[in-house]
C-alpha cells in the first residue's frame, strides 16, 4: 500500500534550559546541565531533590491560572505552530489535530494552606475538601484528563481529533507515533504532537522516592543524572514540554514549509512482564526497536544514532544497552552512536519522548550528535559509543529515539535527515487507501448490572436496577447511591498475584473484562501475544488517603492552626506512605495489567481523553485493522467516577444528580472490551462476527459549536452510507447543554432517528459510557438493516462516533 | 524487648516476619523459612520487597533501611575496594559475609556479579534488620529529660515530658554497623570521602 509521508515542520519547547527550542538545543549541544537543587513551597532551607525545573517567570502571565503542564504545553505548542509558519486561527481546521502525552496528578501543595482543616481523624474531611474545591475551581482542572490537549486545539481553532495519551515515560513517544501513523494513513494534514508534564509535586517526588527510582547522590545537582555511568543510581525528575508540528509531506511542500526531518518509522511493544522490574532479556525494547526499523523499511546498519531512553537507573541502562546490541548486532560497535539527553535535562516523564525526539530530529538536521554528560566511569555492562562529554559533528542520515515506560510500554521513533533529493522518491500520494473490513468477534463487560456480557444483558432485559449504596464519605457529599461493581468479586478472576496487589478497583475491572473478551474470542495464545492492545483509561486513579497520615505527622503547631513542615514530612512523614501508591496510580495500569495477565506483547496505545477515552480506543483499533497494521486487536476501556478526586470534579461542575440540582447523572463505574478482527481473517478462523464496524469519526469543537462537532463525528462514521442511521445510542446525561447538543444532531440526522441512552439506568461511567452505548448498539443490530451508531462527547469539546452493522450472512458464510 | 506496634503479641519476631512475607507473597507460612531467598526461590519482585518492608515497618514501628547494603559499602569504602568491573571483590565478599551472618557463606563467593548480590537476601536477613531496628528503639531516650519513649501509632513520645522522639533511621543504623564490621576485618577497611549526601 502506498503511504503518505510525514515530516516535522515546526518545534516548540520549554525545559529547564528555558523557553524556546533554541535554548534547549544550545544547552544540550554545549554539554550543559539543566538540573539544579529544587526547593518546594518556596522553602529555601531544604532542597527536596535535584530536578530539571522550569523557571515559571519566563512563561506568559496570562496562563498563570493554569497548571504547570498546561502552561508548558501551551507555550511549546504556540512556538511550534508559528515556527512552522502557520498563523492563528488555523486555516483548515478539519485537517488539524492534537495528540499529546501528559499526566494528571493532583497537586497537594495547592491545598497546603488548609491541610490542618482538611485532615481530620487521620483522613481527608471530604466536606471541607469539596468546599475548598468549589472555592478554587482550578483544583478541579486536575481531574480533566483531556484538559491540555483541548486547550491546544482551542488555541488553534482546530477541529480534527484532539487526544491525550498516557503510557508513563513512553507517553510522548506514543503520542508522536500515533499522530505519525494516522497522518500517514490519510487522516488529516497536520497534528500538533508531543508531550508536556510536571511531576514536581510533593506527591510525585515522594512516590518516585519511595520506589527507589530517583538518583540518591545529588549534592552536585548537575552531576546527579549519570546515564550509562558505573555510579548511576537513579533518574532525576524534570518538567517541561516539547511539541512538534507533524505534517503530511505534500501539504508541507505546497506551502513551501521548512522541513527539519522526516518521520519514517514507529515501533511499539509491551514487556508483559512486571510493572517496575524490566524483563531481564530486554525482549520488549528489542521488539520495539525492530518494529520501528521494519515500519521504516530500513536495515539496522542504516541507523547512525540512537537517542536512548537512558534514564540512569542501574537496570534500564544495562538492559537498553543489551537490547541495542541485540538489535544492531556488529553495527553497535561499528558506527552506531548512542546518547542520553536525560543526562542534561533529567527525566521529563510524559514529555520525555517528545523533547528527546526533538533533539534527535535536530541532531540529524544540524549534523551534530548531542553528548551524554556525567559519563566518566565506564561500566563493563554499558559498553556502547555513548558520545560522552562533548557533542560530535556527524552527518547522520537516520536516527532513532527510544522510550521505555513504567508498566512495560515501549516506543521507538525513527527520523531521516531531510534533503530535497529524497523528496521525489516514488511514493505516490494516494487518496484514501483501500479500507479492509473490521468486525467485532467478542465482548467482555464489567458493569453494575453484571460481571460478564450475558449477565449484563439478562439484568438489563429484566429491568434490574444498577444503583447501590455508597460509603460514608460519598453520603456526606450528597451522593448516597452509585452504579457500583462488587470489586472483590470482579478481581477474583485475576491470576497474577502482583496485579491483585496493585491494581485499583477500576483497573481490575479492565483485566476482568479483557479476560472475558479474550476467552469468548477463543483466540490462540500466539495470536493474543501479538495482537494490538488499545485501552481508554481514567487519567486520575488514586486514593489521596494514602497521604493523610503522613501529612498529619508533618504538621507543626497548635491543632487547627498547624502549618505544614516539609522537612518534617521528609523526615517522619514519608515512611508512613504506602510505597506502592504511585504504581497503583499509573493511568496505564489497566493496559499493562491486561498485557501482563494475558501475555500481550504487541503494539499498544493508552488513551486518557476523558469521556471519549474508551471509544477512541475502539476506533483507533478499528482504524489500525482497517489500514492493515494488524489483523487482531483487543480494545476497550475502564473508568470509575466512584473515586473521590474524580467525583469532586463532577460535583464541582454541578453535573451530579443530587438534591438542589436540576438534572444530572449518578456516578458509576465499569469496563468494556472488544476483540476486533479483520473480516476475512475472522471468517477463516471460524470466528463469529457479532457486528461489522463500518465507520468511525472523531472531532474537536469549541463548546459553542458542540453540536456541529458531534454531527461531524457522526456523519464521518456514516460515510459510504447514504441514509440516516437506524438508531443512535448516545449519552443522555440530563444536563441541559449536553442534551440539547444531542437533540440537535439527532434532528439533523433524520426525523425518525431516536436517541437511546444507558446512563439513566447505569449511571455515568466516564470513559466507559460510550462503550456501554456501543454494546447496546451492538445488541440492537438483529432488529435493523441500516447502520446503528453509538457516540459520546466529552463536555461538548471532543466527540467520537462509531457505526455498526450486522454481519451479513453472505459474509459469514 | 520492644515488640513494636503490638506489645501483647507473644510471637517471636521470626514468626511475625515469616507471616508478613507469606501474606505478601501469597504463600503459606510452611513455604517460607528463614533461609528462603526472595529472588528465585520465593519469586518476589522489587515491588514485593517494598511492600514487605512497609508492612514490617508498620507492624514493628521501626524505620528500615531501603538501600542496598552493597551500594552503601561502596559509598563508604570506595568503589574499587568493594567492586571491580561489575564484580564484588574479595574484600567486598568478606565484608558482606560478616554483615549478613544469616546468609550461608558459600552463597557469597568472590567473582559474584553485583547484579546477583540481591539474590542472596533471605527472610532471615529481614529478621536480622528488624531486630536491629527494634534494639535501637529500645535504647532510645528522650534528649530533653532522659525519659523512655512510648509508641503512639507510628510515632514515639517521651513518657517523661511528652516530647515527640524520632524513630531511629534504618539507613543510619546500617551505615553505623557497616563501619563496625569493617573494623573487624583484617586489615580493617578504610573509609573514603565519597561526597555522599548525609541524610539528616
Ligand atoms: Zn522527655
Amino acid at each position: 500500500m502506498d503511504r503518505r509521508r510525514v515530516v516535522i515542520t515546526g518545534m516548540g519547547s520549554v525545559t529547564g534550559f528555558g523557553c524556546g527550542v533554541e535554548r534547549t538545543w544550545q544547552g544540550v549541544i554545549a554539554g550543559h546541565s539543566a538540573v539544579a537543587a529544587y526547593y518546594p513551597f518556596d522553602d529555601r532551607t531544604q532542597p527536596a531533590e535535584a530536578a530539571g525545573a522550569v523557571n515559571l517567570a519566563e512563561l506568559p502571565e496570562e496562563t498563570a491560572g493554569l497548571g504547570r503542564a498546561a502552561r508548558f504545553g501551551l507555550a511549546a505548542g504556540r512556538e511550534a505552530w508559528f515556527d512552522a509558519g502557520f498563523s492563528l486561527p488555523c486555516r483548515s481546521p478539519e485537517g488539524v489535530g492534537v495528540c499529546i502525552g501528559v499526566s494528571t496528578f493532583p497537586v497537594i501543595e495547592d491545598r497546603v494552606d488548609r491541610l490542618s482543616v482538611l485532615l481530620k481523624d487521620g483522613e481527608w474531611d471530604m466536606q471541607e475538601y469539596a468546599q475548598l474545591c468549589r472555592e478554587r475551581p482550578c483544583l478541579l482542572t486536575q481531574s480533566d484528563a483531556a484538559g491540555v490537549s483541548s486547550l491546544l486545539s482551542e488555541m488553534l481553532g482546530a477541529r480534527g481529533r484532539s487526544m491525550t495519551v498516557q503510557a508513563a515515560c513512553t507517553s510522548a513517544a506514543q503520542a508522536i507515533g500515533h499522530a505519525f501513523e494516522t497522518l500517514r494513513a490519510g487522516e488529516g494534514e497536520v497534528v500538533l504532537a508531543g508531550g508536556t508534564d510536571s511531576m514536581l509535586s510533593m506527591m510525585c517526588i515522594t512516590g518516585f522516592k519511595l520506589l527507589g527510582s530517583l538518583a540518591q547522590r545529588w549534592e552536585h545537582p548537575a552531576q546527579a543524572s549519570r546515564p550509562f555511568d558505573r555510579t548511576r543510581d537513579g533518574f532525576v525528575l524534570a518538567e517541561g514540554a516539547a511539541i512538534l508540528v507533524l505534517e503530511e509531506l505534500e501539504h508541507a511542500r505546497s506551502r513551501g514549509a521548512r522541513i527539519y526531518a522526516e518521520v519514517i518509522g514507529y515501533g511499539s511493544s509491551c514487556d508483559a512482564f512486571r510493572f517496575t522490574d524490566m524483563e531481564p532479556s530486554g525482549r520488549g525494547p528489542v521488539q520495539c526497536m525492530r518494529n520501528a526499523l521494519a515500519d521504516a523499511g530500513i536495515t539496522p546498519e542504516s541507523v547512525g544514532y540512537v537517542n536512548a531512553h537512558g534514564t540512569a537507573t542501574p537496570l534500564n541502562d544495562r538492559i537498553e544497552t543489551m537490547a541495542i546490541r541485540e538489535v544492531f548486532g556488529p553495527h553497535a560497535d561499528a558506527g552506531l552512536a548512542v546518547s542520553s539527553t536525560k543526562s542534561q535535562l533529567g527525566h521529563l516523564l510524559c514529555a520525555a519522548g517528545a523533547v528527546e525526539m526533538m533533539v534527535t530530529a535536530l541532531a540529524v538536521h544540524h549534523g551534530v550528535l548531542p553528548p551524554t554528560i556525567n559519563l566518566e566511569r565506564s561500566d563493563p555492562e554499558c559498553d556502547l559509543d555513548y558520545v560522552s562529554a562533548k557533542a560530535r559533528p556527524s552527518q547522520v542520515e537516520i536516527a532513532m529515539s527510544n522510550s521505555f515506560g513504567f508498566g512495560g510500554q515501549n516506543g521507538s521513533l525513527v527520523v531521516r535527515r531531510w534533503n530535497e533529493s529524497n523528496s521525489d522518491s516514488s511514493v505516490s500520494i494516494s487518496a484514501q487507501p483501500e479500507r479492509r473490513r473490521v468486525c467485532i468477534t467478542a465482548v467482555g463487560v464489567q458493569s453494575p448490572l453484571g460481571l460478564d456480557w450475558p449477565g449484563h444483558r439478562r439484568a438489563w432485559a429484566k429491568g434490574i436496577g444498577a444503583m447501590s449504596a455508597t460509603g460514608r464519605d460519598f453520603v456526606k457529599l450528597g451522593v448516597p447511591c452509585a452504579g457500583l461493581i462488587p470489586a472483590e468479586e470482579s478481581a477474583s478472576s485475576i491470576r497474577n498475584r502482583m496485579l491483585r496487589k496493585i491494581l485499583t478497583r477500576s483497573a481490575g475491572f479492565a483485566v476482568a473484562a479483557a479476560g472475558e473478551a479474550l476467552r469468548v474470542s477463543a483466540l490462540p495464545a500466539q495470536l493474543v501475544r501479538t495482537a494490538e492492545l488499545y485501552v481508554g483509561s481514567p487519567g486520575l486513579d488514586q486514593d489521596l488517603n494514602v497521604f493523610a497520615e503522613a501529612l498529619l505527622q508533618s504538621l507543626e503547631g497548635e491543632e487547627g492552626h498547624a502549618t505544614f513542615s516539609y522537612s518534617r514530612f521528609t523526615r517522619q512523614g514519608t515512611s508512613l506512605i504506602d510505597p506502592l501508591f504511585l504504581v497503583r496510580s499509573l493511568p496505564n495500569a489497566g493496559l499493562c495489567g491486561t498485557a501482563i495477565e494475558f501475555n500481550m506483547q504487541g503494539r499498544n496505545l493508552n488513551i486518557t481523553n476523558g469521556a471519549t477515552s474508551g471509544m477512541l480506543a475502539l476506533t483507533s483499533a478499528a482504524a489500525a485493522i482497517s489500514r492493515g497494521d494488524t489483523d487482531v486487536a483487543l480494545a476497550g476501556g475502564y473508568d470509575s467516577l466512584v473515586q473521590m478526586e474524580v467525583l469532586l470534579g463532577h460535583l464541582g461542575a454541578g453535573r451530579i444528580a443530587m438534591e438542589g440540582i436540576d438534572g444530572g447523572y449518578l456516578p458509576a463505574e465499569g469496563a468494556v472490551f472488544f476483540v476486533l478482527e479483520e473480516m476475512e481473517f475472522a471468517r477463516r478462523r471460524g470466528a463469529n462476527g457479532l457486528a461489522e464496524v463500518t465507520g468511525w469519526g472523531t472531532s474537536h469543537s469549541s463548546a459553542e459549536e458542540a453540536s456541529h462537532g458531534l454531527e461531524r463525528a457522526a456523519r464521518t462514521s456514516l460515510e459510504g452510507y447514504g441514509g440516516p442511521p437506524a438508531m443512535v445510542f448516545g449519552d443522555g446525561l440530563r444536563l441541559a447543554n449536553h442534551d440539547a447538543m444531542e437533540a440537535e444532531v439527532i434532528g439533523r440526522l433524520g426525523q425518525h432517528v431516536r436517541l437511546n441512552t444507558a446512563v439513566e439506568r447505569l449511571g455515568f461511567a466516564g470513559g466507559v459510557t460510550g462503550l456501554f452505548s456501543t454494546l447496546h448498539a451492538l445488541a440492537s443490530l438483529r432488529e435493523v438493516v441500516a447502520p446503528v451508531i453509538a457516540w459520546t462527547s466529552d463536555r461538548g469539546r471532543n466527540h467520537v462516533a462509531v457505526a455498526l452493522r450486522s454481519v451479513a450472512p453472505e459474509v459469514t458464510a | 524487648m520492644n515488640q513494636g506496634g503490638d506489645l501483647s503479641d507473644p510471637r517471636s519476631v521470626e514468626q511475625v516476619v515469616i507471616e508478613i512475607v507469606a501474606r505478601s507473597l501469597e504463600r503459606t507460612t510452611d513455604e517460607v523459612t528463614l533461609n528462603s531467598r526472595f529472588w528465585g526461590e520465593l519469586d518476589a519482585e522489587s515491588l514485593d520487597m517494598l511492600d514487605i518492608i512497609y508492612a514490617l515497618e508498620r507492624r514493628f514501628r521501626i524505620r528500615m533501611p531501603r538501600l542496598n547494603l552493597l551500594q552503601r559499602a561502596v559509598d563508604l569504602f570506595g568503589e574499587d575496594v568493594i567492586i571491580k568491573g561489575g564484580i564484588v571483590t574479595e574484600r567486598g565478599i568478606e565484608l558482606m559475609r560478616v554483615s549478613m551472618p544469616e546468609v550461608p557463606a558459600e552463597w557469597m563467593k568472590p567473582g559474584m556479579r553485583i547484579y546477583d548480590f540481591r539474590k542472596v537476601i533471605t527472610v532471615g536477613s529481614f529478621v536480622r534488620v528488624v531486630e536491629r531496628c527494634l534494639e535501637a528503639v529500645d535504647k532510645l531516650r528522650c534528649s530533653r529529660c532522659g525519659g523512655q519513649p512510648e509508641g503512639v501509632e507510628m510515632t514515639l513520645r517521651c513518657t517523661g515530658c511528652g516530647m515527640p522522639i524520632e524513630l531511629p533511621s534504618g539507613e543510619q543504623l546500617l551505615v553505623q554497623d557497616l563501619r563496625i564490621y569493617a573494623q573487624r576485618l583484617s586489615p580493617p577497611l578504610v573509609e573514603v570521602q565519597t561526597g555522599l549526601r548525609d541524610e539528616a
